[in-house]
C-alpha cells in the first residue's frame, strides 16, 4: 500500500465515521439531513444562498461556525443548480460532523480539487478529502437510495 | 360462463406476473413481496375450480367446502401482500413483514367458518350463496369474510398513493373494484337471506372483483415498464455525461467504488464537471448545461408520494 492509498483508506474511515454520527436514513430530504446534523451535534445551522458571489472565485461554499453559541451558517452560491449547491453545503456538513470539537475554524469548499491546492497543510488536505467523502455519502443517500415505488412491482 | 372467463382472465394475468417477474424476484429481495402476492393470488384463483375441478380439490380436503375457506384466506393474504409490496420500506423482506393483520383475519375466518356452519353440503361453486338462502350462519360467515377482504382492499386502495404515478390509476381502480365487489356480495347475501334475492345485485360481484384484479395486473405491468424506463434513462444520461466529462478532461473523483449504482456515478460526475468548469473558468456550453439540468431532474425525481 503506497502513501496515497493509505491516505484514501484513512479518509474513507474517518469520513464514514463522521457520516454515521448524523444517523441519516434513506428517504430523507436535504432539509432533513441538515436537521439531523443539527440534532446529532446539538447545534443550530442556517443555509444561506448568497446572491453577490462574483468575487468568490473558485469558492463554492463556506462554513462560519461560532462554537460558543453552538451556531453556524453555511453559505452557498444562489446562482448554482440546487443539486450542486446542496453538495457544496453537504461538504461543510462533512466538516462539522468530522470535527469532534467543532473548533470554530472557517472552512471553505473550492471547486478546485484539494490535490491542486499547494497552500494546504497535510491535516487540512485530509480534512478537505474527508468532508468531500461525507458530501458524496450524503448525495448517495439523497439521490441514489432505492425508491420504494421503483422496487416494489 | 362469463364468471369462468372473468376468473380465468384474472388467473392468466397473475400467472403472467408470476412467470415474467420471477427473474426480478430472484435477483431483488424487495421485489419478492410483490411476486409472492401474485403467486398466492394464483393459488387462490385456482381454488375456484375453473382449471382443476372443484370436486378434486375440495375432495382432498374432505369434500365439505373447506376449500372455500382456504380460498378466502388465500385471497385475503394475497391482497395484504399486495399492500405490503407498495408500502413496506425498501429494506423490507418477506420474512420481516409483520403478519399480525392477516393472522388475526385468518383466525376470525377459520373460527367463524366452522362455528357458524357446522353442517356443510357437498362441494359446490355456489356453496355459500346457496347455504345463505336458509342459514343465518352461512350469511354471517359470508358477511364476515367479505368485510375482511373489503378491509384489506381498502388498505390496497390507500397504498396506491405511494405507487408510481402512471400505475396509480390502475391500482386504485383495481382496489375499488375489489372493495365494491365485496360490498355487493354482502348486500346480495343479506337480500338472499332476509329479503328477496335480486338478480342484478347477485350478478355484480364477479365483474367488479375479477375486473378489479385484472386492472391491478395491468398496473403491475405498467409499473415494471416504468421502472425499466427510469433505469434506462439513468444509464443513457450516464453515457452522455461520461462523454461530456471526457471532452472536458474531467475524471471521476478517486475513492468512488467502481461498482456504484448508475445514479451515484451520475451525481459524482455531474459535480466533477461543474467543479472543473468553475475551477478553470470555462463555463459549460448551453447543451452541456441542459444535460446537467436533465441529470438533476432525474436524480431528484419524485416517483411517488413517499420515498423510504
Amino acid at each position: 500500500m503506497n502513501e496515497s492509498d493509505e491516505i484514501l483508506t484513512r479518509v474513507r474511515e474517518r469520513g464514514d465515521a463522521a457520516f454515521r454520527r448524523a444517523a441519516l436514513t434513506p428517504g430523507m430530504t436535504f432539509d432533513d439531513v441538515v436537521a439531523a446534523v443539527e440534532k446529532a451535534l446539538e447545534i443550530r445551522l442556517t443555509i444561506v444562498p448568497e446572491i453577490d458571489t462574483a468575487h468568490w472565485g473558485t469558492m463554492t461554499g463556506f462554513l462560519a461556525y461560532f462554537a460558543d453559541r453552538r451556531e453556524g451558517s453555511i453559505h452557498v452560491r444562489a446562482s448554482d443548480a440546487t443539486v450542486y449547491s446542496q453538495f457544496a453545503a453537504s461538504h461543510e456538513l462533512g466538516h462539522l460532523l468530522d470535527d469532534a470539537h467543532c473548533s470554530g475554524a472557517l472552512h471553505e469548499r473550492s471547486a478546485a480539487s484539494p490535490h491542486a491546492a499547494p497552500g494546504l497543510t497535510t491535516p487540512e488536505y485530509e480534512a478537505e478529502l474527508v468532508a468531500e467523502h461525507v458530501a458524496h455519502r450524503i448525495a448517495r443517500l439523497l439521490y441514489a437510495s432505492p425508491r420504494v415505488a421503483e422496487s416494489s412491482w | 360462463m362469463v364468471t369462468v372467463l372473468l376468473i380465468d382472465a384474472a388467473l392468466a394475468g397473475l400467472l403472467l406476473v408470476v412467470v415474467l417477474r420471477a427473474r426480478v424476484a430472484w435477483q431483488q429481495p424487495r421485489a419478492r413481496i410483490a411476486w409472492l402476492a401474485a403467486a398466492v393470488g394464483v393459488v387462490a384463483l385456482l381454488t375456484q375450480g375453473t382449471v382443476v375441478p372443484l370436486a378434486v380439490l375440495d375432495g382432498a380436503l374432505g369434500g365439505t367446502n373447506v376449500l372455500k375457506l382456504v380460498q378466502n384466506v388465500l385471497t385475503m393474504v394475497a391482497l395484504w401482500l399486495g399492500v405490503q409490496a407498495g408500502t413496506a420500506p425498501v429494506t423490507a423482506r418477506v420474512r420481516t413483514l409483520r403478519w399480525r393483520v392477516p393472522i388475526v383475519l385468518g383466525v376470525v375466518f377459520v373460527v367463524v367458518f366452522f362455528a357458524a356452519m357446522p353442517d356443510r353440503t357437498a362441494s359446490s361453486f355456489f356453496f355459500l350463496e346457496e347455504a345463505a338462502a336458509t342459514s343465518t350462519g352461512a350469511w354471517f360467515y359470508g358477511v364476515v369474510h367479505m368485510a375482511g377482504i373489503a378491509f384489506v382492499g381498502a388498505l390496497l386502495c390507500a397504498s396506491a398513493r405511494v405507487s408510481l404515478t402512471r400505475t396509480r390509476v390502475f391500482f386504485r381502480l383495481g382496489a375499488v373494484g375489489i372493495v365494491a365487489g365485496c360490498v355487493s356480495e354482502i348486500v346480495d347475501l343479506t337480500l338472499t337471506r332476509f329479503f328477496a334475492p335480486n338478480a342484478v345485485v347477485s350478478a355484480l360481484f364477479d365483474p367488479l372483483f375479477y375486473l378489479g384484479v385484472v386492472s391491478f395486473v395491468i398496473g403491475i405491468f405498467v409499473a415494471s415498464r416504468t421502472t425499466t424506463a427510469i433505469h434506462r434513462r439513468g444509464e443513457n444520461l450516464l453515457a452522455r455525461v461520461d462523454e461530456v466529462a471526457r471532452e472536458r478532461g474531467v475524471t471521476m473523483p478517486p475513492g468512488l467504488a467502481a461498482d456504484a449504482v448508475a445514479d451515484t456515478r451520475l451525481h459524482a460526475l455531474r459535480v466533477a464537471i461543474e467543479d472543473a468548469a468553475i475551477a478553470t473558468s470555462t463555463p459549460l456550453a448551453a447543451d452541456q448545461r441542459a444535460l446537467l439540468d436533465d441529470v438533476d431532474a432525474h436524480l431528484t425525481r419524485q416517483t411517488s408520494g413517499a420515498r423510504s
